[in-house]
């Protein structure tokens, strides 16, 4: 049968097929270039059985061919075979196959006679086979063998595997060099934003520092302290004052962009009162309202509830909303800031908060339709019919003010028809203790993973010891679980960690960064504390509170912040 | 009544002259140091019902100096505000971890700091 192949030569596909496969997998493990082709060798001299086989590299720089792995050949040699490359009639077959992009087989050099025969006593050639490795279509280096072991020429089949495995060194080079671009771009990326970062530091600290100097000498004047202002002159005052401001809040935005940007935009959110931003913004607006005849006013409904927000950020947003609408009211126009509470809004994760809804209406020009789209892009500035020179901006206000609304889960749009004004409306959440405190210990989480830190999550458990709250009335229990509250609020001891209420379950919880041993102590001194406060029950006889403190621990006893809470509702050994 | 004593530590000259021209105009004593050490030396050599500090100054920054002052049984319980122009969100953490009693920004309005002053030293 003709298609059956010799025994021998069955046997060296295999061995072919599964050194190469082997050599495959290597490659794709990212054991290191040297390892890798250093097994490639192995793997060339065991399957044709040659003396010496070598890989050769260019060094595109120095035009130069040299030796850079090898089998069979000394040190000396391989440092210092090197061929000049972009010869005319090349003497060297290695400096032959580059040029040409082929392989080459030569069964007796001396009978040949194109090339030079090197005749030394370790290094001999004979009878030769090398190989081009090519990259994109690029010749990137040689794969040599020199003389069979068993003195035989080499064949057809010798070239064979010499092209597959020449495959196989091209692309382990190519995964190493992309994987050495990769690295180094990384560096220089992580060297550029750190660069960045002290730059914004550094930038920061300079500009406000002569800007905060000037603040302070200007109200000192304005009071009248350093002696009697004129009117006139109060009111260039009012101008320098509000030009500063203008200053600051132009430092502030790119401040806050350079932040966004490098990611280092992280909210710093507590409950807060909604009026008392809104005061201290407007308040900053008085004096240059006043000059433009404006009438700046706030309408805001008595008994918000608290919102949850980093209070830094959305004063910003405050001001930048109001100063945008300052620009573009004409004298003697109408600003008014307003809110409203709305009740139960659906987040994207199907999660029900409410929000309070917040508007800042002008009596400007007003946008167009197409115009609405682009005001969040940022250094986008709407091309005014107004008279230029009257509104200047960075364009960065809008969507660094967009950024810092969607960071509290809330939305921005605007409502407006040319010609009748501009009002811009932003939500922001409701403080939920209990809602957050679960954004929160996540937070944690995900830092803790990143940092190998600790995430405890602290149980205090009132209601589910037997027959505790019977013994007091509805208002003492209140007056129990408040207490706790406070007591816990008191011990812990770093500014990370939080202490909640939870409502529905009468427990207090905490969020700590603590391990087993911290987890410990903070129990212990507040189940001390809470020992020295005289508490009644409802026959007014003073008793000591037991309490049931349940440590669970992140990442052993869950690794999201559902499952721990969870775990707090399973009954004790579950 | 006697006035209340106010230590500012500040190496920016202009800033000191601001910030003691806006306090002694509320009645206020300002005395005035131009780096952390000599802070340190005027805190341990005198009384003050409020310190004012810079965060980056020559000799002993911010950070330092509000440690030192805190964590001394001594001083403890004199209210400390950073005043500062750095800005970014890990400063001021900084800053309350040093024991700071608030922290202001030099960018603020006055009367931010203003009102923290009268604040701490009513306490």
């Amino acid at each position: 049968m003709t298609l059956l192949k010799p025994q021998n030569e069955i046997k060296g596909d295999t061995d072919l097929l599964v050194a190469v496969h082997r050599i495959s997998h290597e490659i794709s493990s990212a054991i290191g270039l040297d390892s890798c082709l250093s097994l490639i060798l192995d793997t060339t001299t065991e399957l044709i059985n040659v003396e010496i086989a070598s890989i050769m590299l260019i060094d595109k720089i120095k035009n130069e061919l040299s030796i850079k792995y090898a089998r069979g050949l000394n040190d000396k040699i391989i440092k210092e075979a090197k061929s000049i490359l972009g010869q005319k009639d090349p003497k060297e077959v290695a400096v032959w196959v580059v040029q040409h992009g082929e392989p080459l087989l030569i069964e007796d050099i001396e009978k040949d006679g194109r090339f030079l025969k090197r005749n030394g006593k370790k290094y001999c050639t004979n009878s030769l086979l090398s190989v081009p490795l090519k990259a994109r279509g690029e010749v990137i280096g040689v794969l040599n063998v020199n003389n069979k072991k068993d003195k035989s020429i080499f064949n057809k089949r010798d070239l064979d595997i010499m092209v597959t495995l020449a495959d196989e060194v091209s692309i382990a080079i190519q995964n190493n060099r992309l994987y050495e671009d990769l690295t180094s771009a990384n560096e220089r990326l992580k060297d550029l934003d750190q660069l960045k970062t002290d730059f914004v530091a550094n930038v920061s600290h300079e500009l406000n520092t002569p800007l905060g100097i000037s603040k302070y000498l200007l109200s000192i004047i304005e009071k009248g302290t350093a002696g009697a202002v004129t009117d006139k002159q109060r009111e260039y005052l009012v101008l320098i004052q509000s030009n500063i401001d203008r200053l600051t809040r132009l430092i502030d935005n790119l401040l806050n962009l350079s932040r966004l940007e490098s990611g280092r935009f992280e909210l710093k959110r507590e409950p807060k009162a909604l009026e008392d931003i809104v005061k201290e913004a407007v308040v900053t607006f008085r004096a240059q309202a006043a000059s433009k005849f404006i009438n700046l006013k706030t309408s805001l409904p008595k008994g918000l509830p608290d919102v949850y927000i980093d209070h830094d950020r959305i004063a910003q947003v405050f001001v930048n909303l109001i100063a945008n609408a300052m620009k573009f009211t004409p004298d003697k126009g109408r600003i008014i800031v307003s809110a409203q509470l709305l009740k139960k809004n659906r987040l994207a994760d199907n999660a029900v908060l409410d929000f309070v809804e917040v508007s800042v209406e002008d009596t400007g020009p007003g946008i167009s339709a197409e115009d609405i789209d682009k005001l969040f892009v940022k250094f986008q500035r709407i091309p005014q019919k107004l008279d230029a020179a009257k509104v200047k901006g960075t364009g960065l206000g809008l969507a660094i003010t967009k950024e810092i609304v969607e960071a509290h889960s809330g939305r921005i749009w605007i409502e407006s028809e040319q010609g009748s004004g501009a009002k811009f409306f932003f939500t922001l959440p409701v403080y939920d203790e209990e809602f957050f405190f679960v954004e929160y210990l996540d937070k944690q989480i995900v830092k803790a993973s990143d940092t190998k830190g600790n995430v405890c999550l602290l149980a205090f458990d009132l209601a589910s010891i037997m027959g505790f709250k019977q013994r007091f009335t509805p208002a003492q229990f209140e007056a129990v679980v408040e207490q706790l509250y406070k007591t816990a609020k008191e011990n812990i001891r770093r500014p990370t960690d939080l202490v909640v209420r939870q409502k529905s379950k009468n427990r207090i919880l905490i969020a700590a960064d603590a391990d087993k041993a911290g987890a410990a102590v903070l129990i212990e001194r507040i189940v001390k504390d809470l020992s020295k406060k005289k508490i009644k029950d409802k026959d007014d006889r003073q008793i000591s509170v037991a309490i049931r403190a349940v440590p669970l621990f992140f990442p052993n006893d869950g690794s999201i912040a559902v499952d721990l809470l969870k775990k707090l509702d399973m009954p004790l050994g579950g | 009544m006697q006035k209340k004593k106010i230590l500012i530590v500040e190496d920016e000259k202009d800033f000191v002259i601001a910030i003691s021209a806006l306090l002694e105009a509320e009645e206020y004593e300002v005395t005035a140091a131009t780096d952390g050490l000599e802070g340190l030396e005027k805190i341990k050599a005198h009384h003050y019902d409020l310190i004012i500090m810079d965060v980056m100054m020559p000799k002993m920054d911010g950070y330092k100096l509000s440690r030192m002052v805190k964590f001394d049984a001594k001083y403890a319980h004199t209210p400390i505000i950073m005043l500062t122009a750095k800005a970014q969100d890990q400063d001021r953490r900084t800053g309350e971890e040093c024991g700071a009693d608030a922290y202001v920004l030099k960018s603020q309005n006055p009367d931010v700091l203003l009102s923290k002053v009268k604040e701490l030293i009513k306490k």
